[in-house]
């Protein structure tokens, strides 16, 4: 018995273990590292990890592939998205060659969905668990800095029919989040053999944040049946500026090299050096090459397959004395970003991209606006000009018609605390050419508890993204035989603005109620004053016109005694004597009644009397 | 009219013509759109061409939350859109509108002056300053000289007795601007002053003269969008609900003053600062405090319609959510035709001094908050406080001015009764 029970036990144990390793062989995972120069002395590395799942079980217990990614896709409906996490701002203009991915600084969302029912929510819910995941704040994105772009600039990813892509999309960009080693540990949990074998074991964090450009990513697409991912980490750094030598190694710059050996778990595992084409002697390489392929694009290839070298694995690169990094190749797009302050609240959105290439380029613009940066569209000026063909053309937006240079993909304008104003369009720019997108905006005044906590450093504008097609750069390839190395589109970010919104003082909300309550109840209660008092007074006046008729009389009077002034001096004595005992009879009168009651009679009479006295002294 | 009063109006009208054509010679309007003091959102004409323009794209032209008035007017500027030379056009009618307002403004008080037992000085030279303070409000082209306008052409009529008109015309205002509906007290009273005629018989003929160009401007719209009216609920369903309709971009627009962008009336910087709590309980009182004032002013003025119809006028620019420079002058000026308020005005000197400092202290501060960062809100809200204040004054100074002339007037004819 105890022998039988052994053996169903490990025959079901071998059932299990085939069954599981038969939903190891539906994944599979690849690394890779392509370093290759970027500009005159700083040095790009790209690692990137790629997973892949074919056949999609009900229960999703993979070997490999991050179970958290793809219940993030299917729970939220998501059909492909990609988040990239950056810090620093590549200089296109100064580059020598194109990084495979480029990304705006900050953080940038892109997602489609497979329905449009409820994409809204979806998006807000996927945005907040991705955030949860990598440790970003992405809950920033909501509706406000949120829209949907019609293009799609990333065209790695496996075509799939156009509507799904125009409608059900979502893009959105925070240029002011910070990246940090916060974000990498998250990122590293994606991988297998996490950073303790292969590739991986590079990424010190102590080092790799302290370079010129750094940029995380993670991009995935869920085709029901089968689902794939791609992590990757480019970034850029300046060999010169770290290790004050243009020659370098793994263990110099990262502190760190690859020790016992590859991450099993990978289907391959190479790393890529391309270096500008020398003479074998010049350069020293260490370790050998499994492969190099020279004569390509003015490049060449040194390739490792790291699953066949020798472990611990130290690149390291020496190059000739007096060498330079040289690639003769310029970057075909120049642009420019800038904000001019008009006026106060208004202002001028500029951008200027001017086509240096040989070639006639077409490209997409795309950007967006938050809704309290309010552009005028009408204002949306484009012009063009060629200083060599004086050619200067003008153009105003229009939706309905389409020119010869340029042609509106799609316009939205703003709307308060929802969607932000997105312009879509794509220009054809003729070599040599300058085309300066240009339109006013104004900035809205916002409510005190809108601001963000240090409002007067300003609010950031994401940058515009120029979308150069795969097929355009892969034609002006063969025919020049170019150093570019992408297969997918190029994107080109241009500056991020910075826009200082004028701002309150906030520390007067119950002074200005105060305030502007008491200027309100000032009208009011004096208008009141003046409409309801005036009866009574008009009252009084009633009296006091009737003592102005007695005065007519008394003036009569007066004028009477002008005419006989030297006879009625005496008169006039005896009159005021006669005055005086009256007030005196007057007074004793007023002691003995009640004085409440005849106060007014008494001063009016009184002041009749006063009057009456100053006259006839004047006289 | 005497000789020396016809040499006046020459003399205003062609000074006027004269300060409207250099300055826009001189493309003193480029600078002057731009000013917050002169124009706000609700009357913008840059808002309004952005609506142009966004209907001629084929979208709403209240979407975008950029323009933010009646269908009317703008599909009269959108005519004015296709002409050639456009701008020309569109100086010359604003100039025109604006210089309209002066002379009736001068007809106004040539009536008021005919009317009266009291012989007073004319004081053309006052409304020919003014006629440099009214040519601002060209210059800035706010879209609020229209409803002023039409407001003007209902005094009027009024004046005059034509009832047709007048209801017209306040009705044309009161859809540019919906706080004027609070005149049509005053027209009762002049109508019915000179014309026995019901009270409802007018009510009723501003309420369809209303209602028709409400219909008109739905029927501009539906045009526009292309909505096919299957059933007629539906369609005002969807009128009051969608946000991008011109119900909630241009009538609830001015009485829930969303707009925080600064202006010379009282109610931005609340707004700004108001805890959103309560932002309604203070929206409500703050908009209907003037409604129970109208009913104490009417019983006061009831014998002095004109009176109480510019004085209604000057508390609604006072108070208006979006103040401008422009519509207080204007008002300021319609006031003043009465002209012997002047007589018993108490603090007039005070009042017009405030009025200078505050209106040249207004750019200042506003260079110091937004340009220069040197001062802050606060500065050009103490400004605009103390324009509200001689506003405040100024209407309180002329009601206790007014009713001591009604009272001199009633004591005078009982003086004469008893001398006779």
């Amino acid at each position: 018995m105890k022998s039988f029970l052994l053996l169903t036990l490990f025959f079901i144990f071998i059932i299990i273990t085939f069954s599981s390793s038969n939903s190891f062989e539906d994944e599979s995972y690849s690394e890779k590292l392509i370093i290759q120069p970027f500009s005159k002395s700083q040095i790009l590395f790209n690692f990137q990890f790629n997973f892949e799942v074919h056949h999609l079980n009900k229960y999703h217990d993979f070997g490999f592939f991050p179970n958290v990614i793809a219940k993030l896709m299917q729970n939220h409906n998501v059909f492909q998205f990609k988040l990239s996490l950056t810090q620093g701002r590549i200089k296109f203009e100064e580059c020598s060659s194109i990084p495979p991915i480029t990304a705006p600084p900050g953080a940038e969302l892109y997602a489609t969905f497979h329905n449009q029912n409820l994409i809204q929510e979806k998006w807000k819910f996927f945005v907040n668990e991705l955030s949860g995941i990598f440790c970003a704040s992405l809950n920033f994105m909501d509706e406000t800095s949120t829209t949907s772009i019609k293009n799609f600039p990333f065209e790695n990813f496996m075509a799939t029919n156009n509507t799904i892509r125009s409608q059900n999309s979502r893009y959105s960009a925070l240029h002011r989040e910070g990246v940090c080693t916060e974000n990498l540990t998250p990122w590293i949990k994606l991988l297998p053999c996490r950073n303790v074998h292969g590739l991986a074991t590079l990424l010190n964090s102590e080092k790799i944040y302290d370079v010129d450009y750094h940029s995380l990513s993670v991009s995935s697409v869920d085709f029901k049946e089968k689902m794939s991912l791609s992590a990757s980490l480019v970034f850029i750094l300046n060999p010169q500026k770290i290790l004050s030598q243009p020659n370098w190694s793994f263990s110099k710059l990262f502190e760190r090299k690859l020790m016992d050996s590859s991450c099993s778990l990978a289907k391959e595992s190479l790393v890529e050096l391309y270096l500008p084409n020398y003479q074998s002697e010049e350069i020293k390489i260490k370790p050998e090459p499994t492969k190099i392929i020279n004569d390509l694009n003015s490049q060449s290839l040194y390739l490792y397959d790291l699953k066949k070298s020798e472990f611990p694995f130290d690149l390291s690169v020496k190059f000739p004395s007096n060498s330079e990094n040289i690639l003769s190749e310029k970057f075909p797009l120049k642009t420019d970003r800038i904000t001019k302050n008009l006026n106060g609240i208004f202002g001028v959105i500029q951008t200027t991209i001017e086509n240096v290439s040989p070639n006639d380029l077409k490209f997409i613009y795309f950007e967006y606006l938050p809704w309290f940066i309010r552009p005028f569209i009408h204002t949306f000026n484009i012009s063009f000009s060629n200083s060599e063909s004086n050619l200067n053309m003008n153009f105003n937006l229009n939706l309905n018609q389409n020119q010869e240079f340029f042609e509106i993909i799609q316009m939205i304008p703003n709307t308060e605390y929802s969607n932000p104003f997105t312009i879509e369009m794509q220009i054809n720019l003729p070599k040599q050419t300058v085309v300066t997108l240009s339109y006013e905006f104004e900035k809205s005044f916002l409510h005190f508890t809108e601001y963000p906590p240090d409002p007067n450093h300003g609010f950031e504008i994401p940058s515009a993204l120029i979308t150069l097609k795969s097929t355009e750069i892969h034609s002006q390839k063969d025919q020049q035989n170019s150093s570019f190395l992408f297969k997918e589109n190029l994107r080109i970010y241009t500056e991020g603005l910075l826009i200082p919104l004028p701002v309150p003082d906030f520390s007067m909300p119950y002074n200005v109620i105060a305030i502007s309550s008491t200027l309100f109840a000032l009208f009011f209660g004096s208008m009141m004053q003046i409409l309801f008092k005036r009866q009574k007074e008009n009252q009084n006046q009633n009296q006091n016109q009737k003592e102005n008729e007695n005065e007519n009389q008394k003036e009569n009077q007066n004028q009477n005694e002008k005419e006989n002034q030297n006879q009625n001096q005496n008169q006039n004595q005896n009159q005021n004597q006669n005055q005086k005992e009256n007030q005196k009879e007057n007074q004793k009168e007023n002691q003995k009644e009640n004085q409440k009651e005849n106060q007014n009679e008494n001063q009016n009479e009184n002041q009749n009397q006063k009057k009456i006295k100053r006259k006839s002294k004047s006289k | 009219m005497n000789f020396k009063r016809i040499f006046g109006f020459i003399l205003t009208s062609f000074l006027g013509i004269f300060i409207r054509t250099i300055l826009f010679h001189f493309h003193f309007d480029e600078k002057f759109i731009k000013r917050i003091e002169f124009s706000t959102p609700f009357t913008n004409i840059r808002r309004l061409k952005e609506g142009i323009f966004l209907s001629q794209n084929g979208l709403s032209p209240y979407e975008g939350n950029t323009f933010h008035q009646m269908p009317i007017l703008f599909y009269f500027f959108s005519l004015l859109n296709s002409l050639k030379s456009q701008k020309f056009i569109e100086n010359l009618i604003f100039a025109t509108t604006d210089f309209l307002c002066l002379i009736l403004i001068f007809l106004i008080s040539e009536n008021h002056l005919q009317k009266k037992e009291f012989e007073t000085k004319n004081k053309n030279f006052f409304f020919a300053n003014f006629s440099i303070f009214l040519s601002l409000f060209c210059l800035s082209k706010t879209t609020a000289i229209f409803p002023q306008f039409f407001l003007l052409l209902t005094l009027f009529t009024a004046q005059k007795g034509w009832i047709f008109l007048s209801t017209f015309f306040l009705s044309c205002s009161v859809y540019l601007d919906i706080y004027y509906i609070l005149l049509i007290i005053p027209v009762i009273l002049l109508l019915r002053q000179k014309k026995k005629i019901s009270i409802f018989m007018i009510i009723f003929l501003e309420l369809i003269w209303v209602l028709s160009l409400l219909s008109l401007s739905i029927t501009f719209l539906m045009k526009d969008q292309e909505i096919t009216s299957s059933s007629l609920i539906e369609f005002t369903r969807k009128l009051l609900q969608n946000k991008k309709g011109f119900i909630h971009n241009s009538l609830l627009f001015s009485i829930t003053a969303k707009d925080r962008t600064p202006n010379v009336g009282l109610f931005w910087y609340l707004m700004i600062e108001i805890f959103s709590n309560f932002k309604n309980l203070f929206l409500f009182i703050f908009q209907f405090q003037v409604v129970p004032l109208i009913i104490p002013l009417t019983l006061q003025f009831s014998k002095n319609p004109e009176f109480l119809f510019s004085i209604i006028a000057l508390i609604i620019s006072t108070f208006h959510p979006y103040a401008e420079l422009g519509r207080m002058a204007l008002s300021v000026a319609l006031l003043l035709t009465n002209i012997t308020l002047l007589k018993h005005m108490r603090n007039l000197f005070l009042v017009s001094s405030i009025f200078l400092f505050s209106i040249s202290l207004l750019p200042l501060f506003w260079f110091s908050w937004i340009n220069q960062g040197t001062g802050n809100s606060n500065f050009f809200y103490g400004a605009t406080l103390a324009l509200g204040l001689a506003n405040i004054w100024l209407i309180g100074d002329s009601v206790h001015s007014a009713l001591k002339f009604q009272f001199e007037i009633k004591n005078n004819k009982k003086n004469n009764n008893n001398n006779n």
